[in-house]
């Protein structure tokens, strides 16, 4: 007696051989034979007009996290004509494979975004083997450099930089946060303007600084959003809280602290022509600091008083970008939302905003005074 | 009856379908997808009205029982190419997609062998077997795949504006590449051309039916088509060579023991992609079985005939995947696409000749 039969003997040789066939290697590296890049960035060439410099940074895998007291990281940097000529002479730089698979951030340059800001996103975006979840950062100087600095608090096993945007550790609405296709996406759609946060390092790069913005669009100078202008459009954009206020009246100073926050806009239009942006906010907060002792019963005054502080600050970045004719907020993309697409709804769009009016109503909402009158 | 559809039309997601789509959404792709929504339930509803009328018998028997020799070989046998063709469209372009995002350096040769190696042992089981394979997986899968999916609506970096942009674009006229790209979905229903034999009793498919299939339909390719679009935006959506991953990609699962969401897609498409795969080449393989017997392949008293098939079918597609780029497999597949209606075709002609000789 047989303990199998003739089918079943078959049925088990081809499984063990093609197991022995794809355990052999085939293609397959070793996580050991393997660098993982957890940053890169683009810097133009300091020798040749149209190369860029390259920055990669690599983590050095460690035995163990608790003998560790600092990460170690390996930078390697070159130039060349292109992004893939400077990773493939790279990869020379090392004994082993460079593994992109865990790139979380990308910096580049300031004085790329004008003009070959395509040309360098285009290489991250069509390898298959980097995440579309990177998030994608602006340097004013060099985005070596951002990438070189090791902040005094970063731990064995986690990266300073990234821990900025994934809102695990620091939530502020000073920081923006993009993911490299959302910032694909907004590139290259009409009627929104992509947003980047700048990251700064301070001088012996020890600490890193997120707190300023850049509107980017494809063939003029990146305007600057400052810290201020950048928590407006965090405020709108993303429903972002968590940042406070100054109002003065009647001599007595008192500091607003705004909890949530509600955004919604629209656009009203007549005679197919955009007419005017309806936009209503509405925000829960409460006091959070005053040189005089305040009661509750005023909480209706203070409200008041807020949305009027709130409104200012509001209608300041709007104008500001309005302006500059640029829309991070979508407000185009709203109006083509609302229309049957033809050749001609952008450019009655674009005819119009600069001069569209704005209606900003507001709302806040101040629960208490905190905890003590 | 239901998982032979629905395994085809979740199976789509990952083939070349929602490409077609969006390479057409200037084209008024909406139109075509509800057009396309309609005809597809129209045909489900005709080819089980068919079948149940010759229930117990599969496609084969019935062409053979009533017709002559000279009608149903060149059907069968252009039925089986078909669903061949089918099925290695759904192998080639997981394996090109699984080269492109997971394991760069493996040789599409190793891939596609893998694949092969495993289907052709599905093939070869019994078609009642491959039913139970069919229900298991897919069962098993379906949470996850629930999951998948509501992560990826619920997503906050979905902008639904980009949606209604594209959904703005619904004054242009249908083209006929999108529409038979989207009832390409819809095609799973034609496996009862074998599966038919298993089903003894008269399937029922009455409006409950039709309201199930037609909204499950409907809720597939609205999240095919507007769902990458709400991630990548309208104006480029056309250049992404393959819209679903790159959208899966763009999920972070914050607290997740994996970040990246598109490995487990990857993975749990790799059942999808292989369920299918299998029941277009087992379909495949019992039409060709069915009017090719060669006496003279014998090995100790056992018929090799099928076995012939199947290392045909696995050299056949391995040659190709060499052969073949992915801007030419979009090409043919979106030929194939497009001459599908003549199959739907010749597929009701056929059964409404063997009905009215089997009334005679």
């Amino acid at each position: 007696m047989y303990l199998l039969d003739r089918r079943k003997v078959v049925f088990l040789y081809v499984i063990v051989i093609q197991c022995i066939v794809l355990l052999a290697g085939c293609g397959f590296k070793d996580i050991d034979n393997r660098l993982f890049i957890i940053g890169i960035g683009v810097d133009p060439s300091e020798k040749e007009e149209g190369h860029y410099k390259v920055t990669l940074k690599l983590s050095i895998p460690v035995a163990s996290i608790k003998q560790e007291k600092k990460p170690s990281y390996q930078y390697l940097v070159h130039e060349g004509e292109n992004i893939e000529e400077a990773v493939r002479i790279l990869e020379t730089h090392t004994d082993k494979t460079l593994e992109f698979g865990h790139t979380k951030i990308i910096m580049v340059n300031e004085a790329l975004l004008e003009n070959n800001i395509k040309d360098v996103m285009d290489y991250f975006v069509r390898r298959g083997d980097m995440q579309l979840i990177a998030w994608v950062g602006v340097a004013k100087e060099s985005a070596e450099e951002v990438l070189r600095a090791e902040p005094k608090a970063e731990e064995a096993v986690s990266t300073s930089i990234t821990r900025f945007f994934d809102n695990t550790g620091t939530e502020s609405p000073y920081i923006v946060s993009a993911f490299m296709f959302e910032f694909r996406r907004n590139t290259r759609s009409l009627g929104i303007d992509p947003v980047l946060p700048i990251v700064e390092t301070n001088d012996d790069g020890s600490q890193l600084i997120v707190n300023k913005s850049l509107i980017v669009q494809e063939g003029r100078v990146p305007f600057e959003l400052s810290s201020r202008l950048t928590r407006e459009y965090n405020t709108l954009a993303n429903d972002l809280g968590g940042y406070s206020y100054k109002i003065e009246f009647e001599g007595n100073n008192i500091v607003v602290n705004i909890g949530k926050t509600k955004v919604k806009y629209k656009i009203i239009t007549e005679n197919k022509k955009p007419t005017a942006i309806n936009m209503k906010i509405e925000m829960t907060g409460e006091i959070i600091e005053s040189d005089k002792d305040l009661s509750l019963n005023n909480l209706e005054k203070y409200n008041k008083l807020a949305e009027d502080e709130v409104k200012k600050h509001v209608l300041e970045f709007l104008t500001t970008v309005q302006k500059e004719n640029l829309d991070p907020i979508g407000f185009g993309l709203k109006y083509r939302t609302m229309h049957i697409n033809n050749k001609d709804t952008m450019k009655k769009w674009n005819e119009a905003y600069p001069e569209l009016p704005i209606d900003l109503k507001v709302d806040v909402n101040l629960k208490s005074t905190g905890t003590i009158e | 009856m239901y998982y032979l559809i629905f395994v085809t039309m979740v199976a789509n997601i990952i083939a070349t379908v929602p490409r077609i789509l969006v390479i057409e959404s200037k084209n008024g792709v909406i139109f075509s997808m509800i057009a396309a929504l309609f005809v597809g339930v129209i045909f489900t509803y005709f080819v089980i009205l068919f079948f149940n009328k010759f229930s117990g018998l599969s496609f084969p028997e019935i062409l053979k029982k009533h017709t002559s020799k000279w009608f149903y070989i060149p059907v069968i046998v252009y039925f089986g190419i078909s669903w061949f063709l089918a099925g290695t469209i759904t192998l080639i372009t997981y394996v090109f997609l699984f080269t492109t995002f997971v394991s760069l350096e493996t040789p599409l040769i190793t891939t596609t062998l893998a694949f092969v190696i495993i289907v052709s042992f599905g093939m070869l089981m019994k078609s009642e077997s491959v039913l139970f394979t069919l229900e298991t997986v897919f069962v098993l899968l379906l949470p996850i795949l629930i999951f998948l999916f509501v992560k990826i609506i619920t997503d906050s970096n979905l902008e639904w504006n980009f949606v209604q942009v594209a959904m703005m674009n619904i004054n242009i006229t249908p083209s006929y590449r999108s529409f038979s790209a989207a009832s390409y979905i819809f095609i799973g229903v034609v496996n009862i051309v074998i599966f038919n034999s298993f089903f003894k009793e008269k399937l029922k498919f009455g409006f409950k039916q039709i309201s199930i299939i037609s909204t499950v339909g409907a809720v597939v390719l609205f999240i095919t088509y507007f769902i990458p679009i709400g991630f990548n935006g309208f104006e480029q959506i056309e250049h992404m060579n393959f819209p679903w991953v790159s959208t899966s990609d763009s999920v972070r699962m914050k607290y997740g023991v994996i970040e990246r969401l598109v490995f487990i897609f990857i993975i749990i498409f790799l059942g999808i992609s292989f369920l299918s795969l299998l029941v277009h080449w087992h379909v495949s393989l019992k039409l060709f079985e069915s009017i090719f017997h060669f006496n003279k392949l014998k090995w100790k008293n056992k018929n090799l005939t099928s076995y012939f098939f199947v290392v045909l079918f696995g050299a056949v597609s391995i040659y190709l995947v060499t052969k073949i780029d992915e801007f030419e497999l979009f090409k043919y597949s979106s030929y194939f696409y497009n001459i599908f209606p003549l199959f739907y075709f010749i597929l009701f002609l056929s059964l409404f000749v063997a009905k009215r000789r089997a009334k005679i």
